[in-house]
């Protein structure tokens, strides 16, 4: 599609904008369209944020003039912010994702705008501890990290500076032995924060921004193969998730804006990329939050022409069933969140929206879900799951319960999530509880700390107990 | 192996305050008699994406890479326009890393498996430049006027520098000990530049005539440096890194000595990216004001590019290139009023449009 045609099609969106687009000052209809709280202030605008195993929120900035080397841990129940360990150097534009026993590990960072560090890191919120690990081929301004299914972590692009470009060393951080696995037979070229995610295979598959659809085959020294393309066209600053073992949601994106969505099932034999329904307003700088119930919701963004249109924020939310592929608007926020921003699930079931460039202050958005009845409750959750494992948990709500799934904990920069994914999940009533079977294997669900939610006929989800799943040793109050 | 010289870059108190006054006084506004190079406009990129720019040749073309409609395609700059190169066939994403003055680019693409080198002549001919036996990537970073190329052959056994010559054929730079290499650039006697890694990061190396690698050594303090450009005669410029991975301008001359070019007033970082045969070294430096275009020169020392410039609604952050005749490209965006919070390594102008230019020294042509 060329940007003529790509502004053809979104010409309707932009002539309804005015209508559509103000911030809605009626919070009536919670049930129908959710709510959004303003919350406290913030001393910065978040640039990455992550959903630590403990529940509370990791948060660093960078740009406007300040450094990532300053991280914060915000408190979702009390709203409080307090200081974390420094990593020693900024942070801001690396790729990040938790590895099996919880630490986060980050790859690359900013020395200037384009140029990339070639510093990687891993921090344990345990110890409250940054931990250097080597230092990979080459900087990276703008990588894509992703948990693989044995819990090591594949690094992928970011810029190395502007002589040379994006690094197209494909890296695989091996977390066992701290080491670096070069993917030397796999050098590509690839955007700015590619969006990737691990198949049902076990083969990562980068979706965008670049319409090109490949596998990367991780083992040795690695290997690509074509999928196919998306129908879109390049989707700068859209987003992606998974919402299903192997079923992925592009949506969003390119210049000017669109709002197509189109989807993809890997585990098909020959996937395939086709549209689904599109979003009511086009949107790029947007984030896709996956939410208990296994809908999407969509937050943000910027519905006019150019990098960063401050002119046109995308004040509604818009929520993807995936059951029906259909989009419900919700309700509107009151702060633009154009680049920069950032959008997560929080245990509770609230999303909570920060960031964009000079926007300090943070909104949660309550889903339709927490206005819809009492919620179901559940105890005695095992804190660590293994694959394929049956496992028990208490409720006084089983009879209720219509599904149960497992969200991956996020880590979430520059309107993509590449941590985040959910697992349905096989359970029966027993007598006070469910038997659940836990995710098969890494390949639909890599190693490492996510959600448990039971949601009932209603819709509605439990609280989000965090559980670990696989193998890996927990993070013990010593360092490592 | 080198001899260690203080630079002519070095900061000095006096030197620190003078510069500083000078550029407050040329940025604020530039009398347009004090301008020394003529300002031509080659392109507006979207920003967003890592732009890359190099070159530029005799002809005043430069070359690289960013978004055009949406894709990643390779760039021709010329005065005439802008003209987008693709490389093999059916490629996704493509950038052109240099241009000799036959008007021959090359650069690296994407073939539907792996990255691979190209080659256009001027005519729009174009080939692969294929990898090593039994390597399945290949990006070429240099050219010259001879028609050879070099760059990087990867594959099972990691990222090798090679030579293409003019016939297409491929072999690997005699390597150093270590994890691997990658070659940059090249001049027309066959003189290679690039780096190869020792296990403990990356070492600027020369393969003089093609014979085997020659270690550069990096600047005291610093761990490891990267050789990105070099001239006819044998000069050869890039930075060297410490452990923060903070660079600064270094220049090896023919000579055997290691000179720091230092940086800008207010700055720490900069990095030379292209020499002429007269010596004179094009970069980026960061300053009190931001990240600004340089040029040192052996009678003058460094300077910031938009000192020498008519005062303009631009800011020149990098000088990436220049020729025999001393045009250089550089590269900037519209002034913001924030710039000077680059001066913190941070800024937002990656928000803003790309825009490449060519400096032409007062009567020469371009």
């Amino acid at each position: 599609m060329t940007p003529k045609q790509a502004f053809a099609q979104a010409l309707p969106a932009l002539l309804l904008a005015p209508l559509l687009l103000s911030p809605a000052p009626a919070q009536g209809q919670a049930d129908l369209m959710g709510r959004w709280d303003t919350l406290i202030t913030l001393p910065f605008f978040p640039v990455h944020d992550h959903l630590l195993p403990n529940g509370k929120v990791m948060i660093w900035p960078g740009d406007g003039g300040i450094s990532g080397d300053d991280p914060r841990l915000w408190d979702p129940a009390t709203q409080s912010l307090s200081l974390l360990a420094k990593p020693g150097y900024d942070v801001f534009c690396s790729g990040h994702s938790f590895l099996a026993d919880g630490r986060l590990f980050v790859a690359g960072g900013h020395i200037q705008n384009g140029v990339g560090l070639a510093r990687s890191s891993l921090y344990d919120p345990i110890a409250n501890a940054w931990i250097a690990a080597p230092n990979m081929n080459a900087g990276r301004w703008y990588p894509t990290v992703t948990t693989l299914a044995n819990g090591d972590a594949l690094v992928v692009s970011g810029s190395i500076d502007n002589t040379v470009g994006t690094n197209t060393l494909p890296q695989v951080y091996q977390a066992g032995s701290a080491t670096w696995r070069n993917l030397s037979s796999a050098a590509l070229g690839l955007d700015l924060y590619p969006m990737m995610f691990v198949a049902p295979n076990g083969r990562v598959v980068n979706v965008g921004p670049t319409p090109t659809t490949r596998a990367l085959d991780t083992s040795g020294t690695g290997a690509w193969s074509l999928i196919g393309s998306s129908k879109f066209g390049h989707r700068s600053y859209g987003s992606a998730v998974m919402y299903a073992e192997g079923k992925i949601l592009l949506v969003g994106g390119g210049d000017p804006p669109t709002n197509t969505a189109e989807v993809i099932d890997l585990t098909q034999p020959t996937p395939a990329w086709r549209n689904t329904a599109p979003m009511s307003i086009a949107r790029r700088q947007l984030n896709a939050t996956l939410l208990p119930d296994g809908t999407v919701l969509v937050t943000g963004g910027t519905f006019g022409p150019g990098f960063n249109n401050a002119s046109t924020p995308a004040h509604p939310a818009e929520l993807w069933n995936p059951a029906t592929e259909t989009w419900t608007t919700l309700a509107s926020a009151t702060v633009p969140r154009l680049y920069h921003s950032a959008a997560l699930l929080l245990p509770d079931g609230r999303v909570l929206s920060t960031g964009g460039n000079g926007q300090p202050t943070p909104e949660a958005f309550s889903p339709p879900y927490l206005f819809k009845g009492t919620r179901p409750a559940m105890s005695g959750v095992p804190s660590a799951l293994g694959y394929g494992q049956r496992f028990a948990v208490q409720t006084s709500d089983a009879a209720s319960i219509r599904k149960v799934t497992l969200i991956r904990i996020t880590s979430v920069t520059h309107a993509f999530n590449p941590n985040q994914r959910l697992n349905t999940l096989g359970f029966t009533a027993t007598a006070g509880g469910l038997e659940i079977v836990a995710p098969a294997s890494g390949n639909v669900a890599p190693p490492g700390h996510y959600l448990l939610f039971l949601v009932n006929g209603s819709g509605v989800p439990s609280v989000g107990s965090i559980v670990r799943l696989g193998t890996a040793l927990p993070l013990t109050r010593k360092s490592r | 192996m080198s001899r260690y010289s203080l630079g002519f870059g070095a900061r000095q108190p006096w030197a620190s305050l003078a510069s500083l006054l000078a550029l407050a006084l040329c940025l604020v506004a530039s009398p347009a008699s004090a301008a020394r190079y003529t300002v031509i406009d080659l392109a507006t990129l979207d920003e967003g994406a890592t732009v890359v720019v190099r070159g530029v040749n005799a002809g005043g073309t430069a070359v690289g890479g960013g978004r055009v409609g949406g894709a990643r395609r390779g760039l021709l700059f010329t005065q005439a326009g802008l003209q987008a190169v693709d490389g093999v066939d059916g490629s996704d994403y493509s950038i052109v890393f240099d241009i000799n003055d036959l008007g021959a680019v090359v650069g690296g693409s994407n073939a539907p498996s792996a990255a691979r080198a190209f080659l256009r002549t001027r005519s729009g001919a174009a080939r692969e430049l294929a990898p090593l036996p039994g390597d399945t990537a290949s990006t070429a970073f240099g050219i010259n006027n001879h028609q050879q190329a070099t760059g990087v052959s990867s594959g099972p056994g990691g990222e090798r520098a090679v030579l293409w010559s003019a016939d297409g054929s491929v072999a690997v730079l005699p390597g150093v000990a270590g994890q691997g290499s990658r070659a940059r650039a090249l001049n027309d006697r066959g003189d290679v530049v690039g780096a190869a890694d020792d296990g403990a990061g990356l070492r600027a190396v020369v393969w003089r005539g093609g014979g085997p690698a020659l270690q550069l050594g990096a600047l005291p303090g610093r761990a490891t440096s990267e050789a990105v450009a070099v001239n006819a005669r044998g000069d050869i410029v890039g930075y060297s890194s410490d452990t923060t991975g903070a660079r600064r301008a270094t220049l090896w001359n023919a000579a055997g000595d290691i000179v720091d070019l230092g940086a800008l007033p207010g700055g720490e970082f900069s990095q030379a990216l292209g020499i002429s045969n007269a010596g004179h070294i094009v970069g980026s430096s960061t300053s009190s004001l931001g990240s600004r275009a340089c040029l040192w020169t052996p009678g003058e020392g460094l300077q910031d590019l938009n000192s020498l410039i008519a005062a303009s609604s631009s800011v020149l952050t990098h000088a990436t290139g220049i020729n025999r005749a001393g045009v250089i490209v550089a590269f900037g965006h519209e002034a913001v009023s924030h710039d000077a919070q680059e001066e913190h390594g941070h800024d937002d102008t990656h928000e803003l449009p790309v825009r490449v230019f060519l400096l032409v020294p007062s009567g020469a042509r371009p």
